[in-house]
């Protein structure tokens, strides 16, 4: 037995890899978790300069609050690990290349953008959950990976129904929703279920905690495809997982309310005041996609006109915060964004994951440039449903089909139309309207 | 934290089953600074097709075989650099 010494490495192990990318000559991304999406502008600064030195000076910002490079060179890797470990950063771990189940991680935990600002303040849940999950050898392989959303705003500006578990907040405690997910994985397309009971700010995290060992311990291990805990709750019935929680943690106060209490699906915070008299102020930014420049843009504004502190949101925007002088904010702003597209539009990556022949963000602009409307917009480019179409009133999922690249399209959830050609979608999205209105 | 290379006849073997992307090329690189023929063993797709890659470029003569969601990546100083 030869010994080598590598220390350098273990801090790294478990908490830091690269994804799989397959398209755009990318054959690796890199994906910074923010947990709540709370940034300020040194580490927006840096996160720029990674991207120059690493990643082409592209970024984009993901619909779970991170900021994800691409074409990063896995031999440099290390190099890029190490300088956003001296940040206080991590990324996803990625196991979605391995074909095992047992390679997954809590993902970023998602966050209302405003938190603090509108709303109670859940930066120390937020943090103490990725803390505790972040490279904790127990946690690091779970059957499939789990995505938890936390809300305080009494919004659903965190998506959710998407959620492996969301939490709620309506006043005196959190209503959690579980086993929602949005991909083909079993038992398909699954909107997260609201459990009647109440969960208080003190008990959140031995809460979360006990729901992902429940993860742990009985989803699926063999297959992929049944993995999610989505699959669990389906199976269990809430019942049966609230029994399981309360057995292990002691019980909680009952309520009876259900999902009506979320009036309407996947808002985005625009534009308005805060609890403290300042203004936030949210850009649009189409699909994500962001340069080095912008970066430093965002860094430098959030400085000059705020405390240096922004926020990503799920639909892939950059919220200012903190604003005193609003109107100069989005003077500045207008030069360099179109502060007219709307703010409810996300495409996932496929670009990138190579799925799709004509892609999610090309599909995304098309609508937002020829369908003057507020309505939300979601593409896919596969069945993995990473853009959660099934959310959007406008949502549309990508396939191959004998060669072609074709959609299907949702409207508000309902399937609409099957197998539609890129150049045809702004018809049947038109027609579709008109159905649903009538 | 050490890597252990199991010696087998003439090479050495390094297991990286279940490390992501990119410890196996990093935990290969290292190994071979202290060993000239080695077996590396990944089960992470990605590194399966970067190791070989890599260390070809490199100037290393590489063989890969796949057995069981497994892939055994042999690794030698090719003799003709």
């Amino acid at each position: 037995m030869l010994e080598i010494e590598a220390d350098f490495l273990s801090k790294f192990i478990g908490k830091y890899s690269l994804g799989k990318d397959g398209g755009n000559g990318s054959s690796h991304f890199l994906r910074i978790k923010i947990p709540g999406g709370v940034l300020n502008c040194d580490s927006l600064m840096e996160i720029a300069d990674l991207s120059d030195e690493f990643g082409r000076g592209y970024a984009e910002i993901t619909d779970r609050q991170d900021i994800q490079l691409h074409w990063i060179d896995p031999d440099t890797a290390i190099e890029i690990f190490e300088r956003l470990y001296k940040m206080g950063f991590t990324t996803d771990l990625c196991g979605q290349a391995f074909r095992e189940t047992c390679h997954g991680d809590v993902r970023n935990v998602v966050c209302c953008p405003l938190m603090g600002k509108i709303s109670p303040d859940l930066g120390q849940l937020v943090k103490k959950i990725n803390d505790f999950f972040t490279g904790n050898e127990r946690y690091i392989t779970l059957p499939h990976k789990f995505k938890i959303a936390i809300t305080a705003c009494r919004n659903d500006c965190v998506k959710l129904f998407a959620n492996d578990l969301s939490l709620f907040w309506v006043g005196d405690g959190f209503i959690p929703l579980v086993g929602g997910g949005m991909g083909v994985s079993l038992p398909g397309v699954r909107f997260a279920e609201p459990m009647e009971i109440k969960v208080s700010l003190e008990r959140a995290f031995e809460f979360v905690k006990t729901v992902v060992d429940i993860h742990n311990e009985f989803s699926n291990t063999h297959s992929k495809a049944k993995a999610r805990f989505k699959l669990l709750v389906h199976e269990w019935g809430v019942e049966k997982l609230r029994d399981e929680i309360e057995k292990r943690i002691g019980a909680f106060p009952e309520t009876s309310i259900t999902r009506e209490i979320v009036k309407e699906i996947g808002i985005e915070h625009t534009h308005g005041i805060q609890s403290d008299g300042n203004y936030f102020f949210t850009v649009p930014v189409l699909g994500g996609i962001l340069d080095s420049d912008k970066l430093r843009l965002v860094a430098g504004l959030s400085k000059d006109y705020g405390n240096g502190e922004i926020r990503l949101t799920l639909w892939q925007n950059i919220t200012f915060v903190d604003i005193e002088d609003v109107e100069t904010l989005k003077a500045e702003l207008g030069k360099h964004f179109n502060l007219e597209i709307p703010h409810r539009a996300v495409g996932c990556p496929s670009d990138f994951c190579g799925k799709t022949l004509v892609h999610s963000k090309q599909i995304v602009k098309d609508i937002i440039h020829n369908l003057a409307s507020d309505l939300s917009v979601a593409v896919s480019g596969c069945v993995n449903g990473c853009a959660c179409h099934p959310l959007a009133d406008i949502g549309l999922v990508g396939k191959i089909k004998h060669g072609e690249q074709v959609y299907d399209l949702y409207i508000r959830g309902k399937l609409v139309k099957k197998d539609i050609r890129p150049e045809k979608i702004l018809l049947f999205i038109t027609e579709g309207l008109h159905e649903i209105k009538a | 934290m050490k890597l252990k290379l199991e010696k087998k006849g003439e090479r050495y073997i390094l297991d990286c089953r279940d490390l992501t992307c990119p410890f196996p090329l990093t935990m290969t690189k290292l190994a071979l600074k202290k060993v000239s023929k080695l077996e590396v063993i990944t089960n992470n797709p990605p590194s399966a097709k970067d190791i070989p890659e890599l260390l070809t470029k490199q100037g290393y003569k590489v063989d890969v075989n796949r057995e069981d969601g497994l892939w055994r990546i042999f690794i030698q100083k090719n003799e003709d650099r």
